[in-house]
């Protein structure tokens, strides 16, 4: 019970460093589909003639890409369980706490540029559908033609390797269970995760790309709040590792 | 690990599997219709308060302006300055008019539209712009059109 079981932590870190890759590479493996022919449908159902139509894509969407914000957390609190591996625990006590301080900043940064480029977006989104039917088509030709299907196969994917990193974590250390923050972490992760998927089929296709813009701000907001809380508890951290350090001899 | 424990953890799993397998069965797969306006997204609209609009300054017109009004007969092609990321240049008139621009992105397409007032009394046209853009308005029946630039 008490001891760490190395192998099935650095598995544990390959599954989530996993999990970021492929969310970040999301943009990349979903969409740019053909949706020509699905933009003429739509035009014809709003009366408007869109000319010589050509270049239609699927879009990629944001959501699955922004769940990386929440995701590179857990990454963090993997990766810094695997330094104790390699580090001294009195010198890993030390840059701990300035490390998640500084980490913990740049992530609530991020989150806040990108809540704002979603919310941006997302007014435009919403703004284009409704002025029907000039404003509509522009917003057709964007985002109408989200690819539903390929995304949640993206989201299985993540799914399960979020799975596997919760289940590798526990059989490392089954007392992980006891850490309430880490706990707490993995279920927002994974709650995310099946939140998405269920935007994505909450509506029809057309209007999914505006949903998943809806999902990407709200999980900008929760990787904010997760800084806020990394922030937070690196500080006791910090005041330790001073006074350690003030407490030790000088030369 | 207790029992009770590791059965607790293999429950959750088993049902946060089960919600996504359920999120995937419920979408039918439906298209949706253009003309359609779920009452989500109308809901959503009035949170985000509508997008950001091109400043009626950045708009030059090959016609007769007065403020933000241009008039013409026949037709007015307006310039549209590259704006700062998407946007959309709201169009205003109390008759009808005809609007051509090119859809934004790499779309490669222009659109053609009539606008006609609607239960307000108003001709609204909204086109989505994110570079320096040629705007054409035509004025049917060949009369003079007056068409406000408008900032929201």
């Amino acid at each position: 019970m008490g001891e760490l079981r190395k192998p099935f932590l650095l598995l544990a870190l390959v599954a989530v460093l996993l999990v970021v890759g492929v969310e970040l590479g999301a943009s990349l493996l979903t969409g740019g589909g053909d949706a020509t022919g699905a933009l003429r449908t739509g035009a014809a159902d709003l009366g408007v003639d869109p000319g010589d139509v050509r270049g239609i894509s699927e879009p990629s969407g944001r959501g699955t890409s922004y769940l990386a914000l929440i995701d590179v957390v857990a990454l963090w609190t993997t990766g810094l369980f695997c330094l104790s591996l390699v580090l001294a625990e009195r010198i890993q006590g030390r840059i701990q706490g300035v490390a998640t301080l500084v980490f913990s900043i740049l992530l609530i940064l991020a989150s806040l540029v990108l809540l704002v480029m979603a919310f941006v977006e997302l007014s435009v989104m919403v703004s284009l559908f409704l002025a029907a039917p000039f404003g509509t088509l522009a917003y057709l030709a964007l985002w109408g033609f989200f690819p539903v299907g390929e995304a949640s196969l993206l989201l299985g994917l993540i799914l399960l390797l979020k799975l596997v990193w919760a289940a590798l974590l526990l059989l490392a250390q089954p007392r992980f269970l006891q850490n309430k923050g880490l706990v707490a972490l993995t279920l927002t992760t994974l709650v995310c995760t099946v939140v998405l998927e269920f935007l994505h089929r909450l509506v029809p296709v057309i209007v999914v790309s505006i949903l998943d813009e809806f999902g990407a701000l709200v999980f900008a907001v929760v990787a904010i709040v997760w800084g806020l809380v990394l922030l937070v508890g690196s500080i006791p951290a910090i005041v330790k590792a001073v006074r350690v350090t003030a407490a030790l001899p000088t030369r | 690990m207790s029992g009770r424990q590791k059965l607790v953890l293999v429950t959750l799993a088993v049902l946060l599997v089960a919600f996504f397998v359920l999120a995937v069965g419920v979408g039918g797969g439906d298209t949706g219709r253009a003309d359609s306006r779920p009452r989500l997204v109308e809901r959503l609209g009035r949170l985000t308060g509508g997008a950001a609009t091109v400043d009626p300054a950045t708009v030059r017109a090959g016609c007769d302006r007065t403020g933000d009004v241009v008039s013409f007969v026949g037709g007015c092609v307006l310039r549209v300055g590259k704006p700062d990321g998407l946007r959309t240049l709201v169009l205003r008139s109390a008759g009808p008019f005809t609007v051509a621009a090119p859809a934004p992105g790499d779309a490669g397409f222009t659109v053609r539209d009539e606008v006609t007032p609607g239960d307000g009394g108003e001709a609204v046209a909204t086109v989505a712009v994110d570079e320096a853009t040629d705007v054409e308005l035509g004025c049917p029946g060949g009369v003079a059109c007056a068409v406000t630039i408008a900032a929201s």
